[in-house]
């Protein structure tokens, strides 16, 4: 027999619930022993609502690495990862032997997911700089629509690769919109 | 007991009016085929980039959706972008 067709089970003994396999129903509830897996992707979970809103769908999460590649100094990824976790990406960098470059507008690229439009998304760098206000902070910024940022500094002004401490570290954490 | 390691493109997703490409790559470790860990990659590529040395499957569906119209459409929203 593979196929049993009732309309009701009900728990035997009061507040054991039911049990099939790992999942056990409970007065309304449920208690899984393990992962919650779909046969389909891209599926998900609605919270905090009692019918299927688009806006209350919870339907993806990933984490990971990235390779970002550099446009006008040079340096070496120490780490490179990100979580997406809906449409929200976050980013954890750090480079070192970072190298003053030339004089053009200093950019990490190469971000593992595009930025939605107008989706600028503004953070504080700490590492080592030179000629731009102040030593050990400045701003970084996620471009619309682009897979890239730029460090600003405190005008707003675009730093140059020239910028940078030879030798120097930049840390850097931040999140931004995706519509992937 | 052989341990081996492979990487599979698990996603090739075209994103937005520029048409990005993103590429989400696994590396997968085996213990005599059965799977032990699997660790995940990505990256975009643009409508300017080489992309000689991607994966052919990667570089086909960048050549199906990078039509020359994409191609000048990107590089316009490039350039009014670079002065921000």
């Amino acid at each position: 027999m593979s196929e049993i067709r009732v309309d009701t089970i009900s728990e035997k003994t009061t507040a054991n619930g039911v049990s099939i396999d790992s999942v056990t129903l409970k007065d309304g509830g449920a208690t899984l022993s393990d992962n919650l897996l779909f046969n389909a992707s891209g599926k998900g979970v609605y919270l905090g609502v009692t019918s299927a809103t688009a806006s209350n769908l919870l339907d993806d999460y990933e984490e990971g690495t990235w390779t970002p590649t550099f446009e006008g100094f040079t340096a070496t990824t120490q780490l490179a990862q990100y979580t997406k976790i809906g449409n929200i990406v976050h980013i954890q960098v750090y480079i070192s032997s970072v190298a003053s470059g030339t004089a053009t507008s200093a950019k990490i690229k190469s971000l593992p997911y595009t930025c939605v439009t107008n989706g600028w998304s503004p953070f504080i760098v700490q590492g080592q700089f030179s000629g731009v206000g102040f030593t050990y902070h400045v701003l970084g910024r996620v471009a619309s629509n682009d897979t890239e940022l730029t460090f600003r500094d405190n005008n707003d002004n675009p730093i140059q690769g020239t910028n940078f401490d030879t030798t120097s570290f930049a840390l850097m954490q931040f999140t931004y919109k995706t519509n992937s | 007991m052989a341990i081996t390691k492979e990487t599979q493109i698990a996603k090739i997703e075209v994103v937005g009016e520029y048409k990005a490409v993103q590429i989400a790559t696994d590396t997968v470790i085996k213990e005599d085929g059965v799977e032990l860990s699997r660790s995940r990659h990505r990256k975009v590529v643009h409508p300017d980039q080489d992309i000689s040395s991607e994966d052919a499957e990667v570089q086909a569906v960048c050549n199906a959706v990078w039509t020359d119209e994409v191609k000048a459409s990107w590089e316009t929203f490039k350039a009014s972008q670079s002065e921000l």
